[in-house]
């Protein structure tokens, strides 16, 4: 059988998580001071995936995708997703311990990465372009490092240069175990974004008062945070979904395009929509909203383009008969 | 959060797809009228002899008493195989069945729900009237007692199969309480009881799927009131809390193939921009991964709501928050059908030359965002009741 909700052991480690990246949220992974990196390390946020043999919480993916969401909806540091995925590549033990942080970056142009959130010496998780594949490169592989401007201040943006003898050794080790990782956490963190995105603007709708009532009474309105809260549950389930079965050892991209693609759209609507719920104090850099915003279209360009998961999932559907035999053995 | 299957899921799973390789009927369901009602009892008959009906109803009145995600892998296998629409079998099946066996009397329970399982009745349901339909609570349809019968007089619309149900679950207003969800009764009742007189309407897609029913004097016994008098808008809550979503698991499934069909069908016409086959435009391509993404969304929805609902002891309103994207989304697929053969759509000779009766599905589809409630209504409830917004 397949169980979308989190079980109680599930369910405490994700609300022992929540308590640790409260003080992350809006920060860069470099800028986090080092007890509360540490802190993330030790109540097993970082090593929320990796086998417990190699000191990780052996939680897997749905873990990683569960704690994934409590970080996006808190803002925390993507380098807190890349690291988590690092975490369970074979020389992950440094970042387990929160002595490193990971990077993640995906591909700019021929030998150059755009990075989120790069550390001095910390390793780098690399995204493949189209497709599931995902490679973690050390500190050593990197040539240079042109800094960029990141319009969401909660994270850095860096143009890396990068050894590209190393990153050829690194493709050796690619695995699609990896990239479906990092996909889910990357596409849970934007569910959690989106979930950010509905309790303010519900939460706002219940209380502002014009014409002498709430203005989440009025349909226009309330329909409006009913349409977040629909593809948010696409979204959150399709992310979930995707998650156990890769924990259960199969291999569906078609599940994995479906989540990025859903997680994507539901984190940068559902920032939108929020904005228009707020109206006038909506449009105010004092209220914040824009940092979700920033946020969800930084998840979804790490995501990738949707002509991309759009094309796999049409590739899928002109192959039904294979795709249906494996979708079927649910 | 998990997934793994039993070894006597893999069982459950395998034998089910075996059987219904063998034994979904080969032809297609008739739309309406009395070649229907014999399509469907027959094929329910067929399921119960094949000791299949009843996945998760209790043993007692004939069925499995097996848990809901066997019930699940019946759903998968059945759309797998192409089983057909359930008809006027849904109404029993899922509504009217459930409904006697959360609320119904002993009596009731051993009447009505072997004869649904075992393909020898059809129900409807009694529920919108002319003045009640997204306010169901001001219905005006009068039962008054007499002696051992109600006397029920009024109009019911919009009842679908009305025309070729045995039964039906008539909702009637037996006095005027505080609020006007009080003094509402469930009955059943006997469609051919003297002074039930049934209209058909034709839909927009021109078949008589639902009817006008008047009452005139009907007499209906006083047995047949289901749960307490006055207290019928309870029962229909309870109804709401047995659904437990699984029944969304072969409407997925079901749109999944049509999503397949339009794949195809865009392989077949040409590109609206006149060069080549449509499959071969980037923005159709476009409109196909986004539909096809929504559909597998579906199913991970339809898995969370049966994997919320087998925990929770009341009715969970999630099962409105699938329906606005099914509902939504099947028009969209069918739209995208209509727009895509052009010319084709308003022709009806073009129709015998294709896999589907697309026009017909598009038509179809309006009702998608009526029937049972309307979209609006689905997000009063879902704005309400699951984000706490005000009312």
């Amino acid at each position: 059988m397949i169980d979308l909700v989190p079980d109680e052991l599930q369910a405490e480690v994700v609300s022992v998580a929540r308590r640790a990246l409260a003080p992350t949220a809006g920060l860069p992974a470099g800028a986090v001071p080092d007890a509360t990196w540490r802190t993330l390390a030790d109540v097993g946020v970082l090593g929320i995936a990796a086998p417990e043999s190699s000191g990780g919480s052996g939680l897997g993916v749905a873990g990683a995708a569960l704690v994934a969401e409590a970080a996006g909806a808190a803002l925390a540091p993507v380098g807190v997703l890349a690291t988590i995925a690092a975490t369970t590549a074979t020389d992950g033990a440094e970042t387990i311990t929160g002595h490193a942080r990971a990077a993640v970056g995906v591909p700019r142009a021929p030998g150059v990465w755009t990075a989120v959130d790069l550390v001095v010496d910390g390793p780098l998780v690399l995204l493949d372009a189209v497709g599931v594949g995902a490679v973690v490169v050390g500190a050593e592989a990197i040539r240079h490092v042109d800094a960029l401007v990141s319009l969401d201040d909660g994270a850095t943006l860096s143009a890396v240069h990068l050894d590209p003898t190393r990153v050829e050794s690194a493709r050796g080790a690619t695995t699609s175990t990896l990239g479906a990782l990092v996909r889910l956490v990357v596409a849970a963190a934007a569910v959690g974004v989106s979930r950010h995105a509905i309790d303010r603007s519900t939460a706002y709708a219940s209380i502002r008062q014009q014409f002498g009532k709430p203005i989440g009474s009025f349909q226009a309105v309330k329909h409006r945070c009913v349409d977040m809260a629909v593809l948010h549950e696409a979204a959150l389930a399709s992310v979930r979904f995707a998650a156990v079965r890769a924990d259960a050892g199969i291999r569906d991209d078609v599940a994995i395009a479906t989540a990025a693609l859903l997680a994507g759209d539901a984190a940068r609507r559902n920032a939108a929509a929020a904005i228009q719920v707020f109206g006038g104090i909506g449009f105010t850099a004092e209220n914040g909203l824009q940092h979700l915003l920033h946020r969800a279209w930084l998840l979804q360009l790490l995501l990738g383009a949707r002509a991309v998961h759009e094309e796999a999932l049409l590739g899928a559907a002109t192959s039904s008969g294979a795709r249906h035999e494996k979708g079927s053995s649910t | 959060m998990r997934f793994d299957e039993s070894a006597e899921d893999v069982a459950f799973r395998t034998r089910a797809r075996e059987w219904l390789e063998a034994n979904v009927p080969a032809v297609p369901r008739p739309r309406s009228g009395p070649a229907s009602r014999a399509f469907d009892l027959d094929w329910q008959r067929v399921q119960f002899e094949g000791g299949w009906a009843g996945v998760s109803w209790p043993v007692e009145y004939g069925g499995l008493g097996l848990p809901a995600h066997l019930q699940v892998i019946w759903y998968e296998e059945y759309a797998r195989a192409g089983g057909p629409d359930l008809g006027a079998s849904f109404v029993g099946l899922n509504h009217g069945g459930p409904t006697l066996i959360a609320c119904g009397t002993d009596e009731q329970k051993r009447r009505y729900l072997p004869a649904i399982l075992e393909g020898r009745a059809l129900w409807c349901q009694g529920f919108s009237e002319p003045d009640a339909g997204s306010d169901l609570a001001s219905l005006r349809t009068r039962a008054v007692r007499d002696g051992d019968h109600f006397v029920v007089n009024g109009q019911k619309i919009w009842t679908s199969y009305a025309d070729v149900a045995d039964h039906q679950e008539l909702l009637v207003r037996t006095s005027r309480g505080a609020r006007k969800h009080d003094g509402i009764t469930w009955l059943i009742a006997d469609m051919h009881t003297p002074g039930i007189e049934v209209h058909p309407i034709l839909t927009i897609g021109g078949e008589p799927h639902f009817a006008e029913v008047r009452y005139d004097d009907a007499r209906i016994p006083v047995a047949n009131v289901v749960g307490e008098v006055d207290r019928g808008w309870q029962v229909t809550l309870t109804t709401l809390s047995f659904e437990r979503g699984t029944a969304f698991i072969a409407e997925q499934m079901r749109l999944a193939a049509v999503v397949r069909d339009l794949v195809a069908l865009a392989g077949a016409v040409p590109s609206p921009r006149g060069r080549g086959r449509a499959i071969e435009d980037d923005a159709v391509r476009a409109t196909l991964g986004s539909l096809y993404a929504s559909v597998e969304a579906l199913r991970a929805m339809t898995f969370h709501l049966v994997s919320k609902a087998s925990r929770a002891s009341g009715p969970v309103p999630d099962g409105s928050l699938i329906r606005i994207w099914f509902s939504t989304l099947a028009q969209e697929v069918s739209r995208f059908a209509f727009e895509l053969r052009g010319w084709s759509s308003l022709d009806g000779s073009a129709v015998a030359t294709d896999t589907r009766d697309w026009t017909h599905e598009y038509l179809w589809s309006f009702q998608e965002t009526i029937g049972g409630g309307t979209l609006e209504i689905q997000k009063n409830i879902v704005g309400e009741r699951m984000l706490g917004l005000p009312r």
